[in-house]
């Protein structure tokens, strides 16, 4: 295996300068992700609009390995404007790309569609102990949605 | 050195070829085990390893660098690489005559000890308790009922505290002296004693090199300290602590000392009596034998005036539906049906360690210390956290600009077996000032290859992410 299918630029790009990084002024919800076996550890702020369905404003803080905060970094560039089933569904496609086994050729290509840029962490699959940290600030969004406070990641075997 | 050496034994009685004569005198289930543990055995070995077989293998492997034929796991690639396991502080890796200790007792017995009037039961009784007796010659303790079987360091911490705590050893108000350097298995105990108890923790402070401070180690004694319960070494940092002159200054205003010997009983190991510790923990997986097992040893005139923590079956003298009364050592601490077919692989652990010897094994492990430091140092971009004087083959360090956890995966790819994270030492690596470290852990039977290997993995981990 080499670790440049998992390090992909992109990857390592917003790793090194995250998008939509800081807190926001006015968040309508927040919650913090912790992954207590790395030590990524995260907080998500969420501005909902006033119908209280659409993401407006999204942001992260934290630190981590470059997984997880390029995905918090790609996951915050995609969500915005977004209303909150389409972020679940959205969060579901990328679990299934993670866990999914090989898809015929055309699913593939709609979950490419449907990822868009997420799509970027494919390579994760062959790396079943880092699906934790590509997980944990998707958790984290959906708590601070949901209301909750405070996210763990899944494990996945 | 990495070819495959043939070890050729001309043993005796030991090499019983399945077909040969000799197996076929043997009960079907016997014929069945010794087949088995053959087949399980590397190519050159045949049933029972003798001490002279065993002595024999160690010193090819010494004269080759070349463990592999000792510890099957060593010969197992990954992404078409040899293994490097350098997360010996962990768990060791086992040689095969402990696996075959394990294999047999399930082949050959698989009843239950200390129950039956039967053969069976009474030979699984007599197995566990001659495991016990070597445990108590490998600490030079005084007595086998100081050796108290439980499932590793972990529970040996906790029933060590919730006993202390019943017997009144410990009462509200008492100060307990821990240092910031202690895996969380023997911080978080005591924070429940703090809780539940009002017992005070205090904590001797560690410098920036990863030492801990004896003067303020010093400053924390005081009449109102009743334990003193520290590390001996440093399972994230490698740090070995002085921990006779810490043992005999608490002891001098009264204290009860433990020493948490996790890392030291296979790297060094402890003298009970030398050390004068009241209580020391181990678990038998980092000395190179089987997992979910370890040791509470306790002075025999403490333990006698201590109750058992997990209650049940075994442990009692006699029971009413009112009251229980319980019985002496070792069986009080250890109601419940033991792990015995682990218990079996403790022998075949230690007759490695004594064939080997320690004087060799650490002759090795200091080898690879020097070369090891020499080559990490070299490294601009690598920060090593904890630099001890005195230490240990487990090295902790961060490459700048690359997460830990990114840096293992990198590792894993080059089939380099390294942990990566807090290390169940969260407070060490705080004050130290990292969140999570890369730690390589050296045993007896990794080479110098291993740290090239090891070295190899920085700088591809530092070039994926510099581009
Ligand atoms: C210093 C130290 N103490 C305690 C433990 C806990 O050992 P176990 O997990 O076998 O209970 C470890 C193991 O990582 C250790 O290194």
């Amino acid at each position: 295996m080499d670790s440049r299918d998992l390090y992909q630029q992109l990857i390592l790009d917003h790793n090194k300068s995250p998008r939509n990084f800081g807190e926001l002024e006015a968040p309508t919800h927040s919650a913090e992700g912790f992954n207590p076996l790395c030590g990524d550890h995260y907080w998500f702020y969420v501005e909902l609009d006033s119908s209280n369905l659409v993401i407006k404003k999204l942001s992260f803080k934290g630190d981590g390995c470059a997984i997880s905060k390029a995905v918090s970094s790609i996951l915050s560039q995609s969500v915005i404007g977004k209303n909150v089933l389409e972020v679940k569904e959205l969060f579901s496609c990328f679990r299934e790309m993670l866990l999914g086994q090989n898809l015929a050729e055309k699913l593939m290509e709609e979950q490419k569609k449907t990822l868009g840029k997420l799509f970027v962490f494919e390579g994760i699959r062959k790396y079943p102990s880092r699906m934790k940290c590509a997980m944990l600030p998707w958790h984290t969004v959906i708590a601070a949605i949901e209301n909750k406070k405070l996210a763990e990641s899944e494990s996945v075997y | 050195m990495e070819e495959n050496i043939k070890l050729k034994f001309t043993a005796t009685q030991h090499a019983v070829n399945g077909k040969s004569k000799n197996s076929q005198e043997l009960l079907p289930a016997e014929n069945l085990a010794s087949e088995i543990s053959t087949a399980s055995a590397p190519a050159g070995f045949n049933g029972d390893v003798s001490p002279e077989d065993l002595n024999k293998a160690i010193d090819e492997a010494l004269k080759h660098n070349d463990f592999s034929q000792l510890f099957p796991t060593l010969k197992r690639s990954f992404h078409g690489r040899r293994l490097s396991f350098l997360d010996n502080a962990s768990g060791a890796l086992k040689p095969f005559t402990v696996a075959q200790a394990v294999l047999k007792y399930y082949l050959n017995n698989g009843s239950n000890a200390h129950r039956g009037v039967y053969q069976l039961s009474m030979e699984a009784t007599s197995m566990i308790e001659e495991s016990r007796k070597r445990l108590q010659k490998l600490l030079n303790a005084e007595r086998p009922e100081e050796i108290i079987f439980t499932s590793g360091s972990t529970d040996s911490l906790n029933q060590l505290a919730q006993s202390l705590i019943r017997s009144k050893f410990l009462n509200e108000g008492d100060e307990i002296i821990l240092t910031a350097m202690e895996h969380h298995a023997n911080l978080i105990p005591w924070q429940r004693l703090k809780e539940e108890n009002g017992v005070i923790l205090k904590f001797v402070e560690v410098s920036d090199s990863g030492e801990l401070k004896l003067e303020h180690f010093r400053s924390l004694l005081s009449k109102k300290t009743k334990l003193l319960s520290l590390v001996h070494i440093s399972n994230s940092i490698g740090t070995i602590n002085d921990i006779n002159t810490l043992i005999k200054e608490a002891k001098s205003i009264g204290a009860l000392t433990a020493v948490d010997c996790a890392q030291s009983i296979a790297h060094g190991g402890i003298d009970v009596q030398a050390c004068r510790a009241d209580f020391i923990v181990f678990s038998l997986h980092k000395m190179f034998g089987p997992t979910g097992l370890g040791v509470l040893y306790g002075r025999y005139s403490l333990l006698e005036q201590m109750p058992g923590v997990r209650l049940g079956g075994g442990g009692i003298l006699d029971v009413t539906l009112e009251k229980t009364r319980f019985s002496g050592l070792p069986s009080r601490f250890e109601a419940g049906t033991a792990n015995i077919a682990g218990l079996l692989g403790v022998i075949p652990a230690i007759n490695f360690i004594e064939s080997l010897g320690m004087d060799r094994l650490l002759k090795r492990e200091e080898i690879i210390i020097n070369y090891a430091l020499k080559q990490l140092q070299e490294i601009r971009f690598l920060r090593l956290v904890g630099r001890a004087r005195k230490r240990a083959a487990v090295f902790s360090f961060v490459i700048d600009g690359v997460h830990a956890h990114d840096a293992g995966s990198i590792f894993d790819d080059l089939a380099v077996a390294v942990r990566v994270g807090h290390h169940c030492t969260q407070p060490l690596l705080n004050r130290l000032g990292f969140k999570a470290t890369i730690r390589a852990s050296f045993s007896c039977f990794n080479t110098l290859s291993d740290v090239d290997r090891l070295v190899e993995g920085i700088y591809k981990a530092k070039e994926v992410f510099s581009s």
